[in-house]
């Protein structure tokens, strides 16, 4: 099976450092072990001294006996380097990998090590010393609330733009996106047809900012970590982005098990298909390119798919199928034949297997997640640096709080304005008037255009077989190209009056 | 001509001529001449009964490659390594001109296939490329295709340009983020595929209106098209097929379903069933998509590169002159011919989005004047007249804009349209 990383180590020789060593002094650097655990002592610290006077920092991962290959991580960035034994003058050994192997040989089992070091850490509190000069910088992103309306790419931006400015080494992205039934009622994992595949196209478009133009933009490319509460409908892609994910011990990731039944019945089989095809392969891709098992993604998103996993040594692989021995474990059946389908009992209570939905436990088994984490605080300790960051201080929560806000006030300026508009009347009063009412006219679809401007496509919903995406029906008001036409027709009506 | 892959064999041996300058004459080679027109040069490790295995070098990686004695026209021996070989006969002996690295140059086509990505921006951007990476027949160009699809009329177009006019001249490979539909099928006359990690290929299936599939003569014909089209690009017609679908859903539900098995030297025999092959690639019912790690298990990709660095590799060089401003952050720099490129789309991109507002104007105006006193009707056709000319200028840019917007061919546009209209323009402003 194609895992993300290796868990068990990182996270083992993280814990022991932290169990041990506590909050680091002020000015110590946090440096990454090979593993992606942050030691926090210099001590912890392979040291090369290169006969051109350098000395490098870091982790001697390999030595033979010409060459030493040392991986330095600023910022969560690994940096593996060779350097040949003619360039060095002298090797110092600092103890993580005493620490390493003690972890491992004392703390290791199975990846409960986060819930073991949340316990050993508990009552610590948010103690966290802001006076680590060194400590590697934290940005916390929370996207909470509806996919689309208010988690999109125009907040997604805002908040990537004020992270930027801070150029964290970490960028924790929670998601907690509402999945409901209805506005007392959670929804269930799996909605059948109703599952909401189609929000894939959100889910794409906010991937692309992680993974196109933070590229292009950021000076330096934080280690970005999701921290699943409930990535649900398109929100479940969005985890791939991720360098490594931890789940909330209720947290899930699914609700896009309608991909089968896309497009109903409309128009020829094969293009239904062709249209499912291709939107699978780009799902598909979302998860490769995060370094996750694209398999993962089609046992969520088609009902007919099987996939289950067996135990080998000590990791699990997924294979097509479903179990049929016991150190087997179905993860879904094929939920298109009538004997296999959920049951209502199965849908209400979770445990359906028609299709995928990430669960923490599972999540961690199969590698997807690294532990659970209940608490912020958690996912930091998870990271190894609950004792040793620095909490940026972002506006990535105010971004969206103000949003929710913003986007409740459109909801009713936008309708009242066309009212406006709509009320001016023209033509009652002379040729003064009117065209002192068309110029209002004007001014008002002047001003429903800069605010379309102004918000973008976070103002938009996808209507139609396609997914078009429009200004919300409800608001009544003309779409961006018929505005410029209305403004074309007063403009035409002023030439008529200009004499 | 040299094909594609043998060039980049040449090139990566001449490489290696360069690291062992001091034993010259040391790099003879043997040279496989396929019945294909495909050129293989490496060293032959084994023969039985006229079939060759024959290791191929691509830099420091090298391959080994088996041919049948039934795909064999000749083989040469101990070809000097920058002679060239006909049907056995070694017919030059060229010295490398130059040690340096091959220059590349990547050309991004994105947007709809017939829109943003045409036939002809891309053949007015070659004399910038043979300014850029010279006409020897060194330069690479990288395809770097994202999009969702496009014309079907287009393709054909585009084909032409890229067999005809890019291979003759330079390196091509296609490497790919996402190519579906004609996409694709555009990208399936070029020989050497990469794919990047998100990488996503295929879904051919014509269409058009609500899902309705292309029938009869028009799906058969275009099944045709790709046949030529997968012969061109070295693969087999199957992949395709089971990439277009089938429109009849009585034909193994809708589809042409794809097995294949790969045996212990990597070499793929596909069939056109879902259990003739030990791996099946598409069921019985489905229209076939691969991702990147299906591509490259089936060797239908050459190898999955993240960035330019990985693509040189898997193009079987240490270094590649890639041209062009290289900007922070920016996964390939930008040559001249690509900011022309990136300048086009996003002209077409506002033509095509305002295409339609720019026809509502010029019908206001045009309303407007023929409703006007003979005394100011010449504002309202002005104006009418400046959108007319709006629309003549998009459509000039990009011609397809005729067949989709005004359902006019390309060349009757300009008459059947512009003068057309230009010509009612006059009457109104001679009307009394």
């Amino acid at each position: 099976m194609n895992m993300k990383r290796t868990l068990t180590r990182g996270i083992c020789a993280m814990a022991a450092c932290v169990a041990l060593l506590g909050v680091a002094p002020a000015g110590t650097f946090g440096v990454a072990t090979a593993h992606g655990a942050v030691v926090s002592s210099a001590d912890d610290v392979d040291r090369i001294y290169l006969r051109s006077g350098r000395i490098v920092e870091g982790r001697i991962i390999q030595e033979t006996s010409t060459e030493i290959r040392m991986e330095v991580v600023v910022g969560g960035i690994k940096a593996p380097t060779t350097y040949s034994k003619d360039e060095v003058l002298r090797v110092e050994r600092g103890d993580a990998q005493e620490s390493d192997d003690a972890a491992e040989s004392g703390e290791s089992d199975g990846g409960v090590d986060v819930d073991r070091l949340r316990e050993r850490l508990r009552g610590g509190g948010e103690s966290v010393d802001p006076s680590l000069a060194g400590a590697p910088t934290v940005y916390h992103m929370p996207l909470r609330g509806w996919l689309g309306s208010d988690i999109n790419t125009r907040i997604v931006s805002e908040m990537l733009e004020d992270a930027r400015r801070q150029e964290p080494d970490f960028l924790v992205i929670e998601i907690d996106r509402r999945w409901q039934r209805s506005v007392f009622e959670d929804a269930p994992d799996d909605l059948g047809n109703a599952s909401k595949f189609d929000e894939f196209s959100v889910a794409d478009e906010i991937e692309a900012l992680f993974t196109k133009e933070m590229p292009r933009t950021w000076r330096k490319i934080p280690h970005i970590v999701v921290w699943v509460k409930s990535a649900m409908g398109g929100a479940a892609f969005l985890p791939f982005v991720g360098d490594e994910i931890y789940f909330h011990p209720d947290g899930r990731m699914g609700g896009v098990g309608n991909l089968g039944e896309l497009f109903g019945s409309t128009g020829d089989h094969v293009v239904r298909q062709k249209q499912r095809s291709l939107r699978l392969a780009r799902a598909q891709g979302m998860a490769i390119a995060g370094g996750y098992d694209y398999r993962i993604v089609t046992a969520m998103t088609m009902r007919a798919y099987e996939l289950s996993y067996r135990a080998v040594g000590g990791t699990v692989e997924l294979f097509e199928g479903v179990a049929s021995r016991a150190n087997e474990q179905t993860l879904t059946e094929n939920g298109t034949i009538r004997e296999n389908q959920d049951s209502l009992r199965d849908v209400v209570r979770g445990t359906g297997d028609d299709v995928l939905t990430l669960k923490a436990e599972t999540a961690k088994t199969l590698g997807v997640s690294k532990g659970n984490a209940e608490t912020f605080n958690d996912v930091l300790a998870g990271m190894g640096i609950l004792r040793n960051h620095r909490k940026l201080d972002g506006r990535a929560e105010k971004i969206m709080d103000d949003w929710i806000v913003q986007l409740d006030e459109l909801g009713r300026t936008m309708p009242q304005m066309w009212e406006d508009y709509q009320q001016v009347a023209v033509g009652r009063n002379g040729v003064d008037d009117e065209r002192e009412a068309i110029g209002r006219r004007m001014r008002i679809l002047q001003d429903i255009k800069r605010l379309i401007d102004r918000y973008g496509n976070a103002l938009f919903v996808p209507e139609g077989l396609f997914g078009i995406e429009k200004l919300p029906p409800a608001w009544g008001v003309p779409q961006p190209g018929d505005l410029e036409i209305l403004l074309e027709q007063h403009r035409v009506q002023l030439m008529g009056l200009n004499g | 001509m040299m094909n594609v892959l043998s060039r980049f064999a040449v090139r990566s041996v001449l490489a290696l001529a360069v690291l062992f300058a001091a034993a010259p004459g040391a790099f003879a080679e043997d040279v496989v001449e396929l019945k294909t027109g495909e050129t293989v040069r490496g060293e032959i490790v084994r023969e039985l009964d006229g079939s060759v295995w024959l290791i191929e070098s691509f830099g420091t990686v090298k391959r080994e490659r088996f041919f049948a004695a039934s795909q064999i026209l000749a083989v040469t021996r101990d070809v000097p390594e920058n002679a060239d070989v006909e049907e056995g006969r070694i017919v030059e002996d060229e010295t490398p001109s130059a040690i340096a690295p091959p220059k590349g140059a990547v050309i991004s086509l994105e947007g709809t296939v017939g829109i943003q990505m045409t036939a002809q921006k891309l053949r007015d951007l070659i004399p910038q490329l043979e300014k850029d990476l010279g006409t020897d027949g060194t330069g690479i160009v990288v395809f770097k295709i994202n999009s969702g699809g496009g014309l079907l009329l287009e393709i054909d177009r585009l084909h032409k340009v890229i067999v005809e006019e890019y291979k003759p001249r330079f390196q091509v490979c296609s490497w790919i983020e996402s190519a579906i539909s004609a996409a694709a099928m555009t990208s399936h006359v070029i020989e050497n595929i990469y794919f990047k990690p998100e990488g996503n290929y295929g879904a051919c299936t014509g269409w058009s209106g609500a899902l309705q599939a292309v029938k009869g003569y028009g799906y058969e014909s275009v099944l045709y098209q790709m046949e030529i089209a997968s012969d061109q690009g070295g693969y087999d017609q199957r992949i395709m097929r089971a990439m277009q679908g089938h429109p009849d859903e009585s034909h193994f539900g809708a589809a042409w379903p794809l097995s294949c098995t790969i045996d212990e030297r990597g070499n793929v025999t596909w069939f056109q069933s879902a259990d003739d092959g030990e791996m099946v690639v598409n069921p019985v019912g489905e229209v076939l998509t691969l991702n990147s790690e299906v591509a490259k298990r089936v060797g239908f990709s050459k190898g999955t590169a993240r960035t330019l660095d990985d693509l040189t590799e898997l193009l079987g060089y240490d270094e590649i002159d890639w041209v062009g401003k290289s900007f922070e952050g920016r996964i390939y720099p930008v040559s001249k011919a690509e900011e022309e490129m990136i300048k086009f789309r996003e002209v077409v991109t506002e033509d095509e989005a305002r295409l339609g507002e720019y026809q509502a104007k010029y019908n206001v105006n045009f309303g407007a004047a023929q409703g006007a006193p003979r005394d100011i009707r010449g504002r309202y056709v002005g104006r009418a007249r400046q959108h007319l000319a709006r629309v003549a200028a998009v459509v000039r840019n990009n011609p397809n804009f005729a067949l989709l917007e005004f359902n006019t061919l390309p060349e009757d546009f300009e008459r059947d349209v512009i003068e057309y209209q230009e010509g009612l323009l006059r009457e109104l402003m001679r009307a009394p």
